[in-house]
């Protein structure tokens, strides 16, 4: 009889600071940056937030060179470590975390088909494009755009479900990194336990209440 | 006949136009009540929301084969004398006497039978229904985790207060005003205030670092999870400029060449 293997799940938040940090960093003018006191707490409570995910992947006592990381938004392109890498110097902590993993032995898969994200991205730039005109053309946009991407999501997540399961090698565990837009624990639920890293909210989706 | 304009609702938008506005009185809700209730329909009437949303799909279903068998002018005439007719069919939760939350049905025999009459695949009342109930339920959701995180750091509050040496900062919240001598927070100050809003600065000094990220991260779990935005369009449009920032990024790596 097989058993069924175990997977860590990290649900990727970005809180308002973080999204700041990256949004600055993305724009090239670091001098934009708020040096104030607050503005250094929040770094470091964001630092603590991302330290705090690592020590609990620590805890796992999943040793590295039997990790596999899965990543929101990383294609299959054989760039993946590049791609790592430079995130994490644009401020992503997410890819800082992961950085350090791979340094300690863990390995890093291309997770998201490319085309997809590619399609992701055009949805994204019409979106952003109705920000500048008024509120409520971006607020249009916005519905127009959760329409698109909730099918497009579930593309998303049937291919990295699949990626996953055929790429894993035997011995390994993996570490999953999911944006929390996506719905891939439902894909992965028969063929993996389960075990969230970061787990807050007192119901996974509000239909869960009701078993709709 | 139905008052649903006068009724609050937690929520800011209009639900009128909607098939089955759900109305929940806010000034009840703010209890342990909805959460309890939550736990207690989950436990005893599981199947409560599918069932109805079958209901009216299975009733779309038969009228589509009884409506075959109708010659077209009977239909039309039975169309045209069932306009105007509603049926409603009325969940209703009180809380000693009050209101708490009500689920008023409105079924309209014209339209289910136009509908059969023209064979349409799918229905208003599933997706429509169910995401007007899931945005309550969010409404609701939000509420609770608002109140227990008010509740966590009231807790704080108050040890801070038993201590010899209050923090000055502390001092400053009591003298505005802001908090009481019991640790409870003014009235009126919203959980939004305290952690990202107009006295965030004065509580971030005092309650401990962890709580207020521990708020921030609900907040922006909840907002991602549950597409909730409030009023907040920049961190919205933000997000979504980030996401396609960290994309372009992605995209201009993936077409250099390995």
């Amino acid at each position: 009889m097989n058993n069924i293997r175990s997977l860590i799940y990290v649900p990727v938040l970005h809180t308002q600071k973080e999204s700041g940090e990256i949004l600055l960093s993305l724009k090239g003018d670091e001098s934009e940056k708020p040096a104030d006191a607050s503005s250094a707490e929040q770094e470091k409570s964001v630092k603590e937030m991302w330290d705090g995910i690592y020590e609990k992947i620590q805890n796992t006592h999943v040793s590295y060179p039997t990790m596999r990381i899965y990543q929101d938004a990383m294609p299959v392109c054989g760039r993946e470590k590049e791609i790592a890498e430079t995130l994490a110097q644009k401020a992503s902590r997410n890819h800082r975390l992961i950085m350090d993993l791979l340094k300690n032995g863990a390995s890093l898969e291309g997770t998201e088909d490319p085309n997809l994200l590619i399609e992701e991205y055009d949805n994204l730039s019409r979106l952003i494009g109705k920000a500048g005109a008024s509120v409520q053309s971006y607020r249009d946009a916005l519905n127009q755009y959760r329409e698109k991407g909730a099918k497009l999501m579930k593309q998303r997540d049937a291919f990295i479900s699949e990626r996953i399961k055929s790429t894993l090698k035997e011995g390994e565990t993996p570490l999953v990194f999911m944006g929390v837009r996506h719905e891939l624990e439902k894909l992965l639920q028969g063929a993996f336990v389960i075990n969230y890293i970061i787990y807050r909210l007192p119901f996974k989706k509000v239909k869960d209440i009701y078993n709709v | 006949m139905s008052d649903r304009s006068q009724k609050p609702s937690l929520l800011s938008k209009d639900f009128s136009t909607l098939f089955s506005p759900i109305r929940i009185n806010a000034d009840i809700a703010n209890t342990n009540k909805p959460f309890a209730l939550y736990e207690f329909t989950s436990i005893f009437f599981p199947n409560m929301v599918p069932s109805i949303v079958t209901l009216l799909l299975d009733m779309e279903r038969h009228s589509q084969r009884l409506i075959a068998s109708i010659a077209p002018e009977k239909r039309e005439r039975l169309v045209n004398d069932l306009e105007g007719v509603t049926i409603e069919i009325h969940y209703l939760i009180k809380d000693k006497g009050k209101e708490l939350m009500s689920l008023p049905i409105n079924i309209c025999p014209a339209e289910v039978l136009r509908n059969a009459a023209f064979a349409r695949k799918g229905s208003r009342y599933n997706e429509k229904m169910q995401e007007e109930i899931n945005r309550i339920l969010t409404s609701f959701i939000t509420k609770e985790i608002q109140r227990r995180i008010k509740i966590m750091i009231e807790g704080v509050l108050k040890t801070l207060l038993a201590k010899p040496r209050m923090p000055a900062m502390l001092k400053k919240l009591l003298s505005l005003g802001l908090v009481d001598k019991e640790g409870r927070l003014a009235k009126g100050a919203t959980i939004e205030d305290l952690i990202s809003g107009k006295y965030a600065g004065l509580f971030k000094k005092v309650v401990p670092e962890e709580l207020i990220n521990e708020a921030l991260i609900l907040k922006e779990t909840i907002k991602a999870c549950y597409g909730w935005e409030g009023n907040d369009y920049l961190s919205s449009a933000n997000a979504a400029l980030v996401e396609k920032g960290i994309l372009e990024i992605i995209i201009g790596e993936m077409k250099e060449k390995p």
